[in-house]
């Protein structure tokens, strides 16, 4: 059930970043990376176990009002920001390589459109497309990335360099952070699971994440051995670039990384569908609003709002500077600041319950 | 409520429905197969577009040969500074939409100046729609002259090329290249590009020779000899043959190929570049009960002597105009990123050693 | 009844009654309350029956009036003194053979034995004339006349307060026959026919155990239809067949005959295009999803009974399945999901290659198709159509006729109007070969209901490709796949046991595994007994004596 949903935001762009910054570096980068990301998910659990009924409705609980609103509207504007740039990267991605003449906006109305008719008959269903859906992207992504294989002609890119340092490591993971953006999203699943499960499903989340490490691992190797670093640092989309390497001459559709490409709409709609259903459970403690009506409701409205959002960006270039100038260090500082702070004040509030308890 | 929603959910799809942006059937669209790059006048671009013509297409679904004599092919040209400009131009001159989607292969002039280079390769970088896997050679005659050109096998030109580089060891040397790669070896420091050069030759396409480009400008062509032990540099030599006397009459091997990896090695203060060639062959010419181990191993030792001088002497020469297409340094650099200013200098100094290791793997059926 | 609904809405003012008609009316009215005058002066109430044969006659004929099938037969029992009896039944629906043989018994005065004129004597004497054993009695008209139209034969005797059923029913019905929907090569051969009776004892058949149960109720107001839930106690789910059992005693209608006008209200998705029941005639069939721990519906006069809850793998599955090796069976269903996929996706492919993405596609492939369409004045989208069209409209045709004319229909609509229809260059030859693929991939699914579901996803499709090529493939493909996540019938998902993924349960889905292996129940249905069968032993290698000894 938690199988996260949070490839989809770096699929497209990974590893430009990472290799721009942290050069021959980048393997210990990415490790670095995918342990933060670990630490991370950690960290969430832990914030879920101290107040496990609740998604953000704990804010209100846990802190004073004054601390808890912006909590609560960060939380928010962070989903849709990521849903955002997720849905206007993809449909830029589309635009340049299949669309050319489809208007942007067509194109990003379809993903939230698809993305709000999904995620309209909640969780259950939800869980359970994103799990079909999700397993088959992946596989099928292995599948065509195998046949890259024979193109490898960098392989020295790929290798680790036998002297490490720090700096370009740490850079690198910074500014490669966003690949595992979303796994936030645990705070808002946690209460749907039963409570038995639990224990369960934490335990599946940390293997669903090692998984998407090797799955990321096996992308990094293909693009920078078939690609060079150079276009890999030099291209919006490295991923697609490599991909649409992949011709099979004797196939129906002999470009299967083009298909493979469009099949990437996976991940996004997959991602899209989760940031909406938690933004509209998020904000449906806030008024109190517990229906389906009001659900569906608010799905709606943040389906525009996304939409609404990804209008902001013109073109990848004013993207790319948004996510890193703005969403990285932000969703940093969210991600490894926002949990020690709810567990500080959960172990509060744990205290002074005991002291009152005991007279 | 929910009729609201459905009214909303109406609009919404025929809002959608109204434009089908890019439904346009493939017979509306003029399928650009070649695009050729000539240098036009007044420093512009003369950018050549071959479609096939309606007649051949016709007869390709009912599986006959084009009747002699027909051109299944017609060129639309635009000249512009920029391709884009000069494709725009192009547009004009046809009634469908100039499609770049199922390009084959792009023929480059070789007179082409450095600038306008760098602009075409730069064009068909972000061209999103142009498939990465198209193929690139360059010409030294005229290339709308090279565009007409009919094949002997009376198939469309550019289905001719598709199959002479798509079909790997087909060919003595396999000199394919792609757009894409001619773009990732473009990004790259010091490292040049080599394109296959195309020529016309017996009413034929021929193409055993290579040029190697650096800067945008072709700095050195190598000859169809060099050319087949470069190929064993790049691992792109599958048939080559060879002959050599012994006990004074010729033995050949054939089939040759060779699989290379290369190593820089840091020597006091300059490089050291290493080749390492595995070259495997097969023995087809050696008399009757000649086919002895003692015989098979001096045949070996031939081989690999005669391959090493061969590449030590073309490395050299490439080494003296700078121009690296083997990649020695790309790996080196990539360790040591700081060195990348001095890279061509360090290339220019470096000391050079080829190693040939060669096995036979084959006598044939007769001892 | 208790029935709350509006009056039927009557659009056109009634037309005038002549004095004729209300003659008539009134007199039968009078002869109706005649009827039940006698009743009730006898017994102070209208239900219930007098004891009176007269009476009893009067009432009969004054409900069914001069209808020919309702047979009345007065007899005069072979008592001392001789008692006036009658016998009620519904010519067609008794056998002839044992009515004869009852009227027989009850009239042969050497058989009677001495009857003195106390009710009770005359039930005891009754009791042991009759041929049948477990004859019930009962006063209640409502009761008798319901059994009455079933096919029961009533015993009215003069003096006694309650009719006997005798049970000498021998329904109009055909033979058992071979299952024409479904066939299946090898196997059991067995369909079930219009009479519940019958394939209630067909399942029976199959399951020699007594915790085969079968529930039922009547339906219908006026048709009054016997429906027979069947289950298997101790293994389905009770929560299960307590919650159909009451949406079947929920459905209010006035009439029932078919299955499928049941289906609707017990699956809770009545809206849905995707069938949310497995309808089918084989015993085998029904038997075999019984001991899945699923629940058949039999409808009484339908040949065809439903199972719930389903998967939508339960579509693909057929009895050929499991009557064949494991590697057939494997085969067979990954050729019939390849149809699927075929027969959905292969013309919106078609679209979204050739008219929004052509670059996915080999270059001589584009070539050829851009050939093959130079002189079609239509887009794809519109040949997909035209030729759509040509082939319900045949297919149609071709159910609608006698089958001779239907196969010949078949191939001249084939061959001429695809020949035809290429050369005047509507067409391109290359759409001639995909239709019929398709048509072809959506035949190989063995439920012919889940067809009609995908030829509407179909166009969906085809709208989706048109709009935005592949990706738009994708799009609608998503929000199918998402549609059907959200299906489920009784807690079962839909799309079981892919998502959501039950590993354990992939053994029957897209392949099928060994028998011997297949050990579990599909976990999704929650039976109360979650085995099949013990998990495999490795046989031990027994050596087969030659008992004739050694003749060389």
């Amino acid at each position: 059930m938690l199988t996260a949903a949070y490839i989809a935001s770096g699929i497209f762009a990974f590893p430009r970043e990472l290799v721009a910054a942290a050069g021959p570096n980048a393997p210990y980068a990415f490790l670095l990376e995918c342990l933060g990301a670990l630490f991370g998910l950690w960290l969430w659990f832990r914030v879920n176990r101290i107040h496990p009924d609740g998604p953000l409705s704990f804010a209100p609980d846990l802190l004073p009002v004054w601390l808890a609103a912006p909590t609560l509207l960060a939380t928010l504007m962070l989903h849709a920001a990521l849903a955002i740039i997720v849905v206007s990267d993809f449909a830029f991605v589309l635009h340049s390589f299949f669309l050319i003449e489809t208007p942007l906006f067509v194109l990003q109305a379809c993903v939230v459109l698809v993305a709000v008719y999904v995620a309209w008959f909640d969780l259950p269903a939800l869980a359970r497309s994103v799990q079909f859906i999700y397993l088959l992207a992946v596989v099928i992504s292995i599948l065509v990335g195998l046949l890259l294989i024979p193109q490898i002609t960098s392989l020295y890119a790929i290798l680790p360099t036998p002297d490490i340092s720090a700096t370009p490591v740490l850079l690198g993971a910074y500014k490669g952070s966003y690949l595992f953006w979303g796994y936030e999203l645990t705070v808002t699943l946690y209460p749907k699971l039963h409570p038995e499960d639990r224990a369960k499903a934490e335990k599946y989340a940390y293997r669903a994440m090692a998984l998407t490490f090797l799955f990321f691992a096996l992308g990094y190797a293909l693009t920078m051995g078939v690609s060079g670093p150079e276009l890999v640092t030099h291209s919006i989309w490295p991923g697609v670039s490599t991909m649409r390497l992949v011709n099979v001459g004797t196939f129906l559709i002999n470009k299967l990384g083009l298909l493979l490409v469009t099949f990437w709409g996976l991940f996004v709609l997959t991602f899209v569908m989760s940031r909406l259903w938690c933004l509209a459970y998020d904000v449906s403690p806030l008024f109190r609003k517990f229906s389906v009506g009001w659900y569906r409701g608010t799905l709606l409205f943040f389906g525009v709002v996304v939409l609404w959002g990804t209008q902001a960006f013109q073109t990848p270039v004013h993207l790319i500077a948004f996510a890193q100038d703005f969403l990285v260090p932000t969703v940093l500082v969210f991600n490894f600041g926002m949990p020690p702070i709810l567990l500080l004040a959960g172990a509060l509030r744990q205290r002074v319950a005991i002291a009152r308890t005991s007279p | 409520m929910r009729r609201a929603l459905f009214a909303a959910v109406l609009v919404l799809v025929s809002a959608l429905l109204g434009g089908c942006w890019d439904d346009r059937s493939i017979e509306h669209r003029a399928i650009v197969l070649i695009i050729g790059i000539d240098q036009g006048p007044d420093q512009q671009l003369m950018v050549h577009f071959q479609v096939p013509t309606s007649q051949a297409l016709s007869s390709l679904s009912v599986s006959s040969t084009p009747s002699a004599g027909t051109p299944s092919a017609y060129v639309v040209s635009g000249t512009g500074r920029t391709v884009a400009e000069a494709m725009t131009q192009a547009q004009g001159k046809v009634s469908g939409d100039l499609y770049l989607g199922q390009t084959q292969a792009i023929i480059l002039s070789s007179h082409l100046p450095a600038p306008q280079f760098a602009s075409v390769v730069n064009f068909f970088a972000r061209m999103g729609p142009m498939d990465k896997t198209a193929f690139v050679a360059v010409t030294p005659e005229p290339v709308a002259q090279v565009m007409q050109r009919q094949p002997q096998e009376g198939m469309l030109a550019a289905l001719y090329l598709n199959s002479l580089f798509s079909c790997r060891r087909c060919q003595e040397v396999d000199l394919t290249r792609t757009v894409w790669a001619m773009e990732m070896r473009a990004q790259a420091p010091v490292t040049a590009i080599w394109l296959p050069l195309l020529k016309d030759k017996d009413a034929n396409y021929q193409v055993n020779e290579v040029a190697i480009y650096q800067g945008g400008r072709p700095v050195m062509t190598l000859t169809p000899e060099q050319t087949v032990y470069f190929g064993y540099m790049i691992n792109a030599t599958s048939k080559a043959a060879m002959v050599f006397p012994l006990h004074g009459s010729p033995v050949s091997v054939r089939a040759l190929s060779s699989s290379t990896s290369t190593r820089v090695l840091a020597q006091g203060g300059g490089l050291h570049l290493r080749a390492d060639l595995k070259v495997q062959g097969i023995v087809d010419t050696l008399a009757p009960g000649e086919a002895t181990l003692a015989n098979l191993r001096t045949l070996q030792n031939e081989v690999s002597q005669g391959i090493a001088i061969q590449e030590l002497a073309l490395l050299r020469s490439m080494q003296q105009q700078g121009v690296d297409p083997v990649g020695f340094m790309a790996p080196y650099l990539w360790q040591h990123q700081e060195l990348t200013p001095k890279a061509e200098a360090l290339y220019r100094s470096a000391s050079l050693e080829v190693r040939v290791h060669t096995r036979i793997i084959g006598v044939g059926d007769v001892l | 009844m208790g029935r709350n609904r509006r009056a039927p809405h009557s659009p056109s003012p009634p037309p005038q009654p002549t004095v004729r008609d209300m003659q008539g009316s009134a007199s039968r009215l009078a002869e109706r309350l005649n009827a039940y005058l006698a009743d009730l002066a006898a017994r102070g109430e209208l239900g219930r029956a007098t004891g009176s044969v007269d009476a009893a006659q009067a009432r009969i004929r004054s409900l069914f009036g001069m209808s020919p099938d309702i047979e009345l037969r007065q007899l005069r029992l072979g008592f001392d003194p001789a008692r006036p009896a009658l016998l009620v039944y519904v010519d067609g629906m008794t056998g002839q053979d044992m009515l004869a043989a009852t009227i027989a018994r009850l009239q042969d005065p050497a058989k009677a034995p001495l009857a003195e004129g106390s009710a009770e004597a005359a039930v005891a004497a009754v009791q042991s004339l009759l041929p049948m054993g477990g004859v019930q009695r009962d006063d209640r008209w409502q009761a008798l006349l319901t059994q009455l139209l079933s096919g029961t034969t009533l015993l009215f005797v003069e003096g006694v307060e309650a009719a006997w059923m005798l049970d000498a029913t021998e329904l109009p019905a055909r033979a058992a026959g071979r299952p024409q929907s479904e066939v299946s090569i090898k196997g059991p051969q067995e369909a079930f026919n219009e009479v519940l009776l019958t394939n209630l004892a067909q399942i029976r058949h199959r399951i020699h155990d007594p915790r085969l149960e079968f529930e039922t109720c009547t339906l219908g107001s006026y048709t009054r239809t016997t429906v027979a839930l069947a289950y298997v106690r101790g293994l389905t789910n009770p929560d299960l067949v307590t919650t159909v059992l009451h949406r079947l005693q929920a459905i209010d209608r006035d009439y029932v005959q078919y299955a499928s006008e049941v289906s609707p209200y017990l699956h809770g998705h009545p809206r849905t295009m995707f069938p949310m029941v497995r309808g089918t005639e084989r015993v085998d069939w029904v038997v075999r999803d019984l001991m899945n721990g699923k629940v058949a519906v039999l409808v009484d006069s339908d040949p065809f009974a439903f199972t719930m809850p389903v998967s939508v793998m339960d579509f693909f599955q057929t009895t050929q399945d499991y009557v064949f090796s494991a590697w057939e069976a494997s085969l067979v269903r990954i050729v019939r999901l390849l149809g699927v996929f075929v027969g959905l996706y292969l013309m919106p492919l078609y679209i979204a290659l050739f008219s929004v993405n052509p670059e996915l596609v080999p270059t001589k492939l584009v070539l050829t198709v851009a050939g093959a369409r130079q002189h079609i004045p239509f887009p794809p989208v519109m040949e997909v159509a035209i030729m759509w069209i040509i082939i319900e409209l045949l297919r149609e045709a071709a159910n609608r006729l006698p089958q001779p004319l239907s196969t010949t229909l078949g191939t001249v609509g084939a061959v001429v109007v695809g020949t035809a229809i290429v050369k005047a260059a509507i067409v391109d030859p290359i759409m001639i070969v995909l239709v019929t693929l398709s048509a072809i991939g959506l035949y190989t699914i063995p439920a012919y209901e889940m067809g009609a579901a995908l030829r509407w996803m179909f166009w969906i499709m085809v709208v989706g490709a048109s709009v935005l090529g592949v990706y738009g493939i994708l799009l609608v493909s998503v929000a199918l796949i998402g549609y059907l996540s959200a299906l489920e019938t009784f807690g079962v998902p839909y799309l079981a046991p892919f998502a959501p993924l039950i590993p354990n349960q992939f053994g029957d889905s897209l392949i099928r595994v060994p028998l011997p292996w297949l050990q579990r129940r599909p976990v999704t249905n929650r039976t109360l007994d979650p085995w099949k069968s013990a998990p495999p032993k490795a046989p031990q290698p027994v050596e087969i004596k030659n008992l004739q000894g050694d003749r060389s």
